[in-house]
């Protein structure tokens, strides 16, 4: 039964009579004098999944840790209760909690390295927690936990078992981390946020795997997620939260397909112009492998601006070197968008580096605007990198401004550096002038630019970077995930300003990502990276509407949709298996 | 740092120590003035006296009146502790900072050089520089000044350091920033705090310093006085006055305190300032 006085929906009789496993009646959170959550209500049985979905603040993982009886120093529960097979959680001492955290209730969290110690072995941890709950021998518990890992589809257990977090993939680690919050056998699992950090291809095991294990041990699930498609694949049952109150509940399909509150229609809609949705061959993906199609018809772009030619990247020297990137073709024109998209480690950071050299080329040319500059070392380098006509946005904002700057400061830093070299720096109202410019052009009010970083949100900070690029007046921005650490709604705004900056002042952009939907709304090329090479580009339409190569048939088979899960799991296993025949 | 200044005065702590600091200030630039008396003039008629109308705080075995030998001994035993403290900022700050942007050959050898000295013990060296230098307190202070430049080197190429590899660093470099540029722009503001931090600290050791060495009588020529040297001939008469010890002590413990309890207010108030989001 969800937001309390609703009627259960699509639940037999006899299980809604039946005393949930989990139920939360009124729940409030509060910080001193505020309240953060509100009511909120939801009841869960075994077997249950509940989707919780919110913008980041909405309280929903606050919500969460109420009920691992975790909450951040200064925040307590200040009404309602919530009751786990009809023991009160709300007011438990440490006592109280021992039987219950990790062993039946337990949970797992967006980023999973952190939750891990660095400095043991992934497999100790795991049968430490083993040994801990489930009282076993050493022998045992490394018995079980090759078992589990196994379990978790991870292969070479033995291997495994021994190594370090760092050694590990981000899914891997996940796959860890579940392993460690299902081996007591819990009643209920809370994932907060599980695949916000994972690339859209291991996302789509992980929830797979979590979905199995649901069947199999009978859990009750619940799943919290700004992705209303991971949500809408996952969970049955959907609360929307916001400000910490719940706007809206009930099946996933109802509330998802036929939104009654403006605000969850905003979330639905936003989700379908910049998601994936707007892809047509999403359930066609089998098809297009059978009809062989017309090769992906490049449009030669008028008067290219970038052309990266034959590119090698190796890493180290002799026998340990490692190519990062092989024969790398790319050519972006005047004033285009070229989506550069490819998983973790498949060396789409490093050829950006490449291209503002940083990273120096093993073999290979990059000519901009006619002239060579993959070869500019020194002095050379410094006198291109100062005239600004390339500029580099990163992916997180926060860590890309000096906090002790302010937002003025920032963006007036480019002019500075350029007015060291042509010693006619331009006067300080000259300055002030462009930086006033540069944050119009991005939408921020000219008062922002006294402020310090930290008291800008995601949103505004990012658009904060990207004026510190425009005041230099570039013709190529590098962007590197540059929406990736934002939430969905600056997540938008920050598109539409980048569409804007292409179509009217005729910026071109490198926009990188691991995200599809958001490549796919913003470039006019796509072009895909993996392992190192670029094994597909095309016109975005094109490319989205006949995918050719296995790794690009599993990227856009991968990533959940309102309407779809992704594509199931055979159909997958069957691009991985042609991908193995591949490399 | 008006910031940071700001937030300090919320550390009821630090309002104590800065309004000891002031007076402490005030006695080492007008102590010797202010004195009521001669603070060498010997009274042979009234020896190891306590505490008179003519004669706050008494006087010594020679009849020198107390008082006026503390205060005219401040600006000595103050401006020995910051000619140290001088000397350690200006030997260890800019090569701390220069350690993580000037190469690899700098940083070693500046780091091997800072090793070097971290062994040496303070007292033993300052009492050997004397030796070799000649008995001055200058010289004394001199040698501490070195041996404290570690301190100033190590904070601030660690808050050097933690900023060189930050991101923002690297779009000034791509922007086609030069080192000193960057330097400018982004490790100094980080260093700053973290040095003035240490300047408190060090202060208040170089302090104790001082009047260890002047107690010992190393540095400093008899009649002149100094916190220390009131302190070793208070002790020494200290059957015939118990309570004369007394005022030098309170004098250097307060001080030093005063300059701890600032550092800690400093350190807190910086920290704070960062956490405040």
């Amino acid at each position: 039964m969800i937001g309390g006085d609703r009627a259960p929906i699509g639940r037999p009789p006899d299980r809604a009579a039946a005393a949930p496993l989990l139920s939360v009646q009124d729940l409030c959170i509060s910080a001193g004098n505020g309240a953060i959550v509100q009511g909120v209500s939801f009841s869960l049985h075994a077997g249950d999944t509940l989707g919780i979905v919110g913008e980041s603040g909405s309280g929903k993982s606050l919500t969460c840790r109420a009920v691992l009886g975790v909450l951040p120093p200064g925040l307590r529960v200040t009404g309602g209760s919530i009751r786990y097979k009809g023991t009160e959680l709300v007011g438990l001492d440490r006592r109280g909690w021992a039987p219950l955290r990790g062993t039946s209730i337990s949970a797992v969290f967006q980023d999973p390295g952190s939750y891990l110690n660095p400095s043991i072995p992934v497999g100790r941890q795991l049968a430490e927690a083993l040994r801990a709950t489930l009282r076993l021998t050493r022998a045992e518990a490394y018995k079980r936990s090759l078992g589990l890992l196994r379990r978790m589809g991870l292969r070479d257990t033995e291997a495994i078992y021994q190594q370090y977090p760092f050694e590990l993939s981000g899914g891997m680690l996940q796959r860890v981390l579940i392993a460690i919050a299902v081996c007591a056998g819990p009643g209920l699992l809370i994932a907060d946020e599980p695949t916000t950090a994972l690339d859209v291809t291991v996302q789509a095991e992980v929830l797979d795997l979590l979905a199995e294990l649901q069947r199999e041990q009978g859990l009750a699930l619940i799943v919290v997620s700004h992705d209303l498609a991971v949500v809408a694949q996952m969970c049955p049952q959907v609360i929307v939260l916001r400000h910490g109150v719940i706007l809206e509940a009930g099946p996933a399909e109802r509330v998802l397909m036929d939104p009654r509150h403006d605000y969850t229609r905003s979330l639905v809609e936003s989700h379908a112009q910049y998601g994936i949705e707007r892809l047509p061959a999403r359930r066609r993906i089998a098809d297009t492998a059978e009809k062989p199609s017309s090769p992906p018809a490049i449009a030669n772009p008028p008067g290219p601006l970038l052309q990266v030619r034959g590119v090698d990247v190796a890493y180290g020297k002799g026998l340990t070197s490692r190519r990062v990137l092989q024969s790398i073709d790319l050519t972006v024109g005047r004033g285009e968008t070229v989506g550069l998209i490819g998983e973790t480690g498949s060396g789409k950071t490093t050829l950006l580096r490449a291209v503002l050299g940083v990273t120096p080329l093993t073999a290979g040319s990059i000519r901009f605007d006619s002239a060579e500059i993959g070869t500019l070392r020194g002095r050379s380098l410094r006198d291109f990198r100062r005239s600004g006509r390339i500029q580099y946005v990163f992916q997180d904002p926060l860590e890309s401004l000096d906090p002790d700057l302010t937002v003025g400061r920032s963006i007036a830093q480019g002019l500075h550096i350029r007015g060291d070299r042509d010693r006619a720096a331009p006067n300080s109202a000259a300055m002030d002038a462009h930086v006033m410019a540069a944050l119009e052009a991005v939408g921020l009010d000219a008062d922002l630019a006294e402020r310090l970083p930290r008291e800008l949100s995601g949103g505004q900070r990012q658009r904060a970077v990207v004026a510190r690029s425009l005041v230099l007046d570039p013709a190529l921005l590098l962007l590197d995930e540059p929406v990736s650490a934002l939430d969905a709604a600056s997540r938008i705004q920050i598109l539409q300003l980048l569409g804007t900056l292409a179509r009217e002042r005729g910026i071109a952009q490198v926009f990188v990502s691991h995200d599809l939907g958001a490549v796919a709304s913003i470039a006019d090329r796509i072009a895909v990276l993996y392992r190192g090479r670029i094994v597909e580009a095309g016109l975005t339409a094109h490319l989205l509407h006949a995918p050719q190569h296995p790794y690009t048939r599993l990227l856009i088979g991968s990533a959940p949709t309102l309407t779809h899960g992704a594509a199931d799991e055979t159909e997958r296993h069957a691009l991985r298996a042609a991908l193995a025949r591949e490399s | 740092m008006s910031a940071m200044r700001n937030g300090l005065l919320r550390y009821r702590s630090a309002r104590i120590a800065l309004a000891i600091l002031a007076g402490v200030t005030f006695l080492a630039a007008f102590g010797p003035l202010i004195a009521p008396q001669d603070p060498l003039a010997q009274h042979t008629d009234m020896l190891l006296r306590g505490p008179s109308p003519a004669h706050w705080l008494g006087t010594d075995s020679l009849g020198r009146d107390v008082l006026s030998r503390l205060l005219a001994g401040s600006t000595v035993s103050v401006l020995a502790a910051l000619q140290s403290v001088m000397i350690g900022l200006a030997l260890g700050v800019l090569p701390g900072l220069l350690s993580v942007y000037l190469g690899r050959t700098f940083e070693w050898v500046s780091l091997r050089f800072v090793d070097a000295l971290i062994t040496l013990p303070f007292l033993v060296f300052a009492i050997a520089m004397t030796a070799l230098l000649g008995n001055g307190l200058i010289q004394a202070m001199f040698a501490v000044g070195i041996l404290i430049t570690p301190a100033f080197y190590r904070v601030s190429r660690a808050a050097a350091l933690s900023v060189a590899n930050a991101q923002y660093v690297e779009a000034a470099r791509l922007m086609g920033a030069s080192t000193w540029s960057i330097i400018a722009w982004h490790a100094w503001p980080k260093v700053l705090p973290a040095v003035a931090v240490t300047t408190a600290s060090m202060t208040g050791v170089c302090l104790a310093i001082v009047a260890s060495l002047t107690f010992l009588g190393i540095g400093v020529v008899p009649p002149t006085p100094t916190w220390g040297g009131v302190l070793a001939t208070d002790l020494k008469t200290l059957y015939d006055r118990p309570f004369g010890p007394l005022a030098p002590a309170t004098l250097i413990i307060s001080t030093v305190w005063a300059l701890n309890a600032l550092t800690d207010a400093m350190r807190d108030a910086a920290s704070g300032s960062r956490d405040r989001v």
